[in-house]
């Protein structure tokens, strides 16, 4: 996850944000969250295949092969409605999460 | 029987297995080659030549430290270097090519020259005597032409015969192709004759008292 590091879990729910927007392949995933992040998130394939792999197993996406834009076989990835469901819960907890950080960090000393 | 069920078991758990590292290699290619192709097309757009071995080491790099990149060539380069071999054979039989035939340009001429010089006196007599002066210049080129014509047709039989072991040095037409057995004769008899109307001309025009005066 090169230039910055994520917070542990983060990637989970940035991957699902990116695939509510549309089924995507790996890679398509991987390009997404840094062009969304502006260029601060680099998402290697080390940590992007075992996340997948644990959503899926989570029943949080689900995957099929198709064809990709460039005419090749590629695995595309889905969110499920109960990925659905887990994103919005995931984002009300980094909400939560983030207000907090950011109230404790902008305490006036 | 139970030990027919976990056979059964075991072959479907190792084919299982064999297929899902089979998709998730081919899922792992797609990525790469998505990665690659993504920085190399970036890497053509953005930089010249010689920085780009940069950005294609460190693509490389970035997806496998360990990987050696022992060198980095444009295709430019590497076919500039594929075909040097052949560039410096086509350069040699284009350098000789002219070489021969100013070569043999100048022995025309200096044959036609010699002889009008050694014939001063001859042709003199004949112009004092009457004779016109097409008829000389027709004669001098008519003897450079002879000369010419059997030069090319010996030259034709022994390219015609040695043109086989040229085949390696030339690219892009065989060694008997048609067109140069018929255009480059043709070229060759009216270089020549070139080279003999000059000597020609001037016999034609010679003045009958000096050329019987000239020794």
């Amino acid at each position: 996850m090169a230039k910055s590091d994520l917070l542990q879990g983060t990637l989970d729910l940035l991957v699902l944000r990116v695939l509510s927007l549309q089924p995507m392949h790996g890679w398509g995933i991987s390009e997404r969250i840094q062009q969304m992040s502006g260029d601060v998130f680099q998402v290697n394939q080390g940590s992007l295949y075992p996340a997948l792999q644990r959503l899926k197993r989570k029943g949080w996406v689900r995957s099929e092969w198709r064809v990709s834009e460039n005419n090749r076989r590629a695995r595309y990835y889905e969110l499920t409605p109960a990925g659905r469901k887990q994103l919005a819960e995931e984002r009300r907890a980094w909400e939560l999460v983030s207000a907090a950080i950011n109230r404790i960090l902008q305490v006036a000393y | 029987m139970v030990w027919l069920h976990f056979l059964a078991e075991v072959f479907n758990v190792l084919f299982r297995k064999e297929r899902v590292e089979r998709e998730l290699d081919e899922e792992l290619r797609f990525h790469l080659e998505q990665e690659i192709e993504k920085n190399v097309r970036a890497g053509m757009g953005t930089h010249p030549p010689a920085g780009f071995a940069d950005v294609l080491r460190q693509t490389v790099w970035g997806v496998d430290p360990e990987q050696p990149v022992p060198w980095v060539r444009t295709l430019d380069d590497m076919r500039a270097t594929s075909i040097s071999r052949e560039r410096l054979n086509l350069l040699l039989v284009g350098a000789f090519g002219p070489t021969a035939l100013v070569l043999a340009l100048m022995g025309v001429y200096g044959l036609v020259a010699y002889s009008f010089s050694a014939r001063t006196q001859e042709i003199g007599l004949r112009l004092a005597l009457g004779a016109q002066p097409t008829r000389v210049l027709a004669q001098f080129i008519g003897q450079g032409l002879r000369v010419s014509v059997l030069g090319v047709a010996i030259r034709l039989v022994l390219s015609f015969l040695t043109a086989r072991g040229m085949e390696s040095v030339l690219f892009g037409i065989t060694a008997r192709d048609s067109l140069s057995f018929t255009v480059v004769p043709g070229l060759l008899l009216f270089a020549a004759l070139l080279a003999s109307f000059l000597p020609a001309l001037r016999a034609s025009r010679l003045d009958p008292l000096e050329a019987l005066r000239y020794e």
